[in-house]
């Protein structure tokens, strides 16, 4: 897993290249729109719980949620990538691409779940400590 | 016209039940049951007695009746007294007590005199001091000009209200005082005549009025005197009545003045010439011929006889008819024999009197509906717990409590230090140091809150059950567990329930006491919710909720640190974990507080108990008010079958009479309630006073307002409308009440009967009624008639017989032939000789008697001035350890006879034996030169014995101008010694 990753890595590099002259393949375009979400899922989180803490929100309660509401965010919108790039056929898919998404969902996953946790207890704390 | 200070001394139980009638005849009149310049004393031998008389308001003591106990708790002070060698010794007790009276069982006279005369009389000497000054003390009280003007006011009003011009003067100042009472028993028969004797002698009163009951004639003529010896009460009664009778006609004929004993008071001989009473009036149960008082079962009804006293001295108590009958005694003293003694030597000085009034009885109606009005309003306050408006009861215990629970919880917990709440405290403290303790990292936080604001004083341990708040709260509050304040504290927090109680029922929220209940209980629900709230043990110091904070996270939040939020999420944990720090700081402060709470809480629900306890107090109260109000009225609307007392009414019936003055109250009950509760105390706090006194404060706030609506009656109008045969069997009992042969008192003595008609009202009418009587020949023509506007609820006949002798009773000497079958009977004379006083046996020797003291003490008189003016008359005998002084005097036949002068006893030997005086003829002799007849002359002025002694010589022919220069000088001697200078009369040895 980690070396596949690490190829991942390594192929970033040429692909990032042949995006700029054009010459990108399709998968590789959709594993650059994949980490690109990931920052708009950043974005979502710091903007959301900005916004509900200024509202009021116990702001670890806005954090976590809208942690959790990012990654969640983050595999619907990935799924909607491997949708498009099943679509395209292409054959010529390496297999590790298959392997590395699935375990980008799973981290999404527990990842989301966790900050779920976090946003229950912290709820739970807040409202003891202001009750 | 004018009333005079007078005190009436009921002695005994039958003088107290005479004054309590005539009280009540006062209170008829002036709704009050004594003026101010009256006071009743009585004089009792029975121990206990108090006066009470439901129809009278609650009393000011100088009201009521004062009541001097006169009892002998034991026996051997009065030994003391008699026994020569004692220094209690008093020589005038033992001249006349019976010795054998000490043997009485019990050794103790508590409950009355036992029919003992002599136990009357022995009671009465051995509590004469407080006899005396409550005597003295009633004199004062009556002639204080205090007293006499709150009576001139008093019938200023009365005439004002009566639309009646007042005489003037309205009061005198010549006191007087009446003595009433029974002579059958012991205590009355046994102690009136010294009494008189003081009241004349010490007390100077100028007139003293006897009025006493005596046997019935027919019970006396009755008897036989054989059957008497047995000791029966009857024939006690008519032996101590004759025994009495025989006192006072000894001590009102002036020819007994001077027989040692014959003027005795406890205070010793009183040496006056004056009678102890001015007029004595004897009444009893039956009059000539077959009238006589007697109940509904045939038996002598002495309440009838105690009555017709009364009312004979309510008569003379208010001015117009005292003057009346002041004229029929000044009339009988200015006969021929009255004062004389009749032939058998019984001084003509008594009377005895009847009289027959109808009587509109407005007081007994007024009272009659007070008391029933008073009964109805008991059952309003008494009320029904079924009928009780819970709901409405239970509104008004939430909404008084919810006013006072602020105040009352204020009051139980009071949480200052230093001069400022605890709670301020806090946070104060907290808002002081908020931005060092947000400054702190989130970690520090905990371990910093547990050291806040000191670590020596941190808060946390100052809220603990036995830190220093929690040790203020509890010392605060022991304040007023401890010491009476806590009691203090209830007293007036229960106060405030009580009066939020009094307010409702005032207002009428409540109604009735049993409401009040329903309320108490009410609030006691509302304070156990209160005490449910406060926690049993003391609260646990809430770690847990502190840790809470700690467990926050902190601040290594890194999921907020990739967002650039970590600073915020902390910033705000801390402060909403100081705030929680606050909160945890208060809610335990307000646990601490509740906990000690609950204590308090508990102890206002036991004092609501108590409370609550009252009013069942209370409420027996009102049941007993109601109960006793309709007793009494069941009392006053059953008229008494006084047989000589016609009660009229308006309406014809006494029922009528009272429904009708029940209408005069409808519809007044503001005017009532404040007549009645006072503005200062609360409705509750009068109910809780004496039952008796909550009785007579409601009745007698009804019976004033009745009494106002009843005030213009005219007895002598509705007398008036009696037939001739009603009037005729009611007048004709107006006969002096003691069975007398009138007969021969008027005819042979020439003595007539007195005769007075007294009415109130419309003066016209009373003058047509007395016509009309006269012509029915109920009355005879030329009887005075009274008209006194005061008294015009009564129309009165009134008979005297005056100048009467003990021995023109018909009982004379069937009374007298049963004390004499009864020789030494024990008690029933007061002297140690049972015919001391007794006119008809012994004089002669009583006289001899009085001449050989008087004998004595003139040789004592002579003896002292022997003393000083020719000392060397006297010779010593004897040997030195004990010489005597003799007189020599030469006898029959020349021979010298010695007599020994220094004792008593000695004199009383010579008086004995010297029978020609040769003894004071020799001093005198000595004295002035004269041999002869000085013993005769001695009684003569000194001065006219030395006249005669000079006149003598000079018709001899001696020089006499030396002799008068002696005399002279000796005279101005025995003057200074027999202290009465310029008045030879008295200079005279007695």
């Amino acid at each position: 897993m980690f070396n596949n990753l690490l190829e991942i890595v390594k192929d970033l590099g040429p692909v990032l290249v042949s995006i700029s002259q054009g010459k990108v393949p399709l998968q590789n375009s959709i594993l650059v729109g994949y980490l690109l979400a990931y920052a708009m899922a950043f974005l979502l989180a710091r903007a959301w719980s900005r916004e509900d803490s200024a509202q009021g929100m116990h702001v670890d309660e806005a954090v976590y949620a809208a942690w959790a509401t990012a990654f969640v965010a983050h595999i619907v919108f990935s799924v909607a990538c491997a949708f498009i790039w099943g679509s395209q056929n292409v054959e010529s898919t390496p297999a590790a691409n298959y392997s590395i998404f699935s375990l980008f969902i799973t981290i999404d996953l527990i990842l989301a779940y966790m900050a779920w946790k976090h946003r229950v207890a912290a709820r739970q704390e807040w409202h003891t400590l202001i009750s | 016209m004018a009333l005079r200070p007078t005190i009436f001394i009921g002695i005994g139980t039958t003088g107290l039940e005479m004054l309590r009638a005539f009280r009540r005849f006062v209170y008829e009149t002036y709704e009050i049951p004594q003026l101010p310049i009256f006071k009743q004393l009585v004089i009792e031998t029975r121990e206990g007695i108090i006066d009470t008389d439901s129809w009278f308001p609650v009393l000011h003591p100088s009201e009521r009746i004062e009541i001097v106990p006169a009892v002998i708790r034991n026996l051997n002070a009065v030994r003391d007294r008699i026994d020569r060698q004692h220094q209690n010794y008093d020589q005038a007790l033992a001249d006349w007590l019976p010795e054998d009276l000490l043997n009485i069982q019990g050794n103790q006279f508590v409950n009355g005199a036992s029919n003992i005369r002599a136990a009357g009389r022995l009671c009465l000497w051995m509590n004469w001091r407080e006899i005396d000054q409550a005597i003295e003390s009633a004199l004062n009280t009556v002639i204080a000009k205090d007293n006499r003007d709150a009576t001139v006011d008093l019938l200023l009003k009365f005439y004002e209200q009566h639309n009646m011009a007042p005489p003037y003067p309205l009061v005198d100042d010549r006191p007087m005082v009446y003595l009433v009472g029974s002579l059958c028993g012991g205590t009355c028969s046994g102690m009136a005549v010294d009494i008189a004797n003081n009241l004349r002698a010490v007390q100077r009163v100028p007139s003293i009025y006897g009025i006493f009951s005596t046997v019935d004639a027919q019970t006396a003529i009755g008897m036989n005197p054989d059957n008497a010896r047995q000791t029966n009460e009857r024939a006690n009664h008519v032996a101590n009545t004759w025994a009495a009778l025989t006192e006072l006609d000894f001590v009102l004929n002036s020819q007994t003045k001077d027989v040692p004993g014959a003027r005795v008071s406890p205070v010793g001989e009183i040496g006056i010439d004056d009678a102890p009473f001015d007029y004595v009036q004897l009444v009893s149960p039956s009059a000539s011929g077959t009238i006589r008082f007697v109940d509904g079962t045939g038996y002598v009804d002495l309440d009838q006889l105690n009555n017709m006293v009364a009312l004979s001295l309510f008569m003379e108590a208010i001015g117009e008819v005292h003057d009346g009958k002041e004229a029929i005694r000044t009339d009988y003293r200015q006969i021929a024999r009255f004062n004389q003694n009749n032939e058998r030597g019984h001084v003509q000085q008594l009377s005895s009197f009847g009289l027959a009034a109808v009587l509109y009885p407005r007081t007994r109606i007024a009272a009659a509906a007070a008391c029933l009005q008073t009964a109805k309003l008991c059952e309003r306050w008494i009320g029904d717990a079924a009928r009780a408006n819970r709901n409405a009861i239970s509104a008004y215990a939430e909404e008084d409590w919810n006013a006072n629970i602020a105040r009352i919880e204020g009051k139980l917990i009071v949480d200052s230090h230093r001069g400022r709440s605890i709670r301020d405290e806090i946070r104060n403290a907290i808002q002081d140091q908020r931005n060092q303790l947000l400054a702190l990292p989130f970690a520090e936080l905990w371990s910093a809150m547990q050291t806040f604001p000191t670590i020596s004083r941190p808060l946390v341990r100052r809220l603990e059950l036995n830190g220093e708040y929690s040790t203020v709260i509890a010392n605060n509050l022991a304040t007023p567990f401890t010491a009476d304040l806590m009691e203090v504290f209830l007293g007036e927090l229960a106060g405030t329930i009580l009066g939020a109680v009094d307010q409702r029922l005032t207002n009428g929220d409540l109604t009735s006491v049993t409401d009040a209940q329903i309320y108490i209980e009410q609030l006691k629900n509302h304070i156990r919710g209160r005490i449910a709230a406060c926690p049993v043990d003391p609260p646990p110091v809430n770690i847990q909720l502190l840790r809470s904070i700690q467990n926050l996270g902190g601040d290594s939040n890194v999921w907020a640190a990739v967002i650039g939020l970590k600073d915020r999420a902390t910033e705000q944990k801390k402060a909403a974990a100081i705030a929680r720090f606050e909160c945890y700081l208060l809610d335990r402060l307000e646990s601490l507080k509740l906990f000690y709470m609950r204590g308090p809480l508990k102890e206002l629900i036991q004092a609501l108990d108590r409370r609550k306890r009252e009013l069942d107090e209370v409420l027996k109260v009102v049941q007993e008010v109601r109960n006793d109000a309709l007793e009494l009225a069941d009392e006053l609307r059953t008229v008494p079958n006084w047989m000589n007392v016609g009660f009229v009414f308006r309406t014809g019936s006494i029922d009528k009479d009272i429904a009708a003055a029940e209408n005069m109250v409808t519809g007044r009950m503001p005017e009532v309630m404040a007549r009645i509760v006072p503005s200062n105390i609360g409705l509750l706090r009068f109910l809780r006073d004496d039952s008796s006194a909550v009785f007579a404060g409601m009745k007698s706030a009804f019976q004033a307002l009745i009494l106002n609506e009843l005030r213009t009656d005219d007895a002598t109008k509705l007398t008036v409308d009696l037939g001739n045969e009603a009037l005729g069997s009611l007048f004709s009992r107006a006969v002096p009440y003691e069975d007398l042969d009138l007969r021969r008192i008027q005819e042979v003595r020439g003595t007539r009967m007195v005769e007075m008609t007294i009415g109130g009202g419309n003066e016209a009418l009373l003058e047509r009624l007395v016509r009309r009587m006269s012509e029915l020949r109920l009355i005879r023509g030329d009887a005075r008639v009274v008209h006194s506007p005061l008294a015009d609820h009564l129309v009165v006949v009134y008979r005297e017989q005056g100048a009467l002798a003990i021995d023109d009773l018909a009982m004379a000497n069937k009374a007298a032939a049963i004390l004499a079958s009864r020789p030494g009977q024990f008690g029933h004379a007061t002297h140690r000789k049972e015919d001391f006083y007794d006119v008809e046996r012994g004089m002669a020797e009583k006289e001899r008697q009085h001449d050989r003291v008087r004998r004595i003490d003139c040789l004592s008189e002579w003896l002292l001035a022997a003393e000083v003016l020719c000392p060397e008359i006297f010779m010593l005998t004897g040997d030195r350890r004990n010489p005597r002084r003799v007189i020599v005097i030469k006898g029959k036949g020349g021979i010298d006879r010695s007599y020994p002068v220094d004792q008593p006893a000695d004199r009383a030997e010579i008086v004995n034996e010297d029978s020609d005086s040769k003894v004071i003829d020799r001093i005198v002799g000595t004295l002035f030169g004269i041999r002869e007849n000085a013993d005769r002359a001695q009684p003569e002025p000194l001065q006219a014995i030395a006249n005669a002694e000079i006149n003598r010589r000079r018709n001899k022919g001696e020089n006499v101008a030396a002799l008068e220069k002696i005399l002279e000088k000796k005279l101005q001697i025995l003057d200074a010694m027999f202290d009465a200078p310029g008045d030879a009369n008295e200079t005279a040895p007695s």
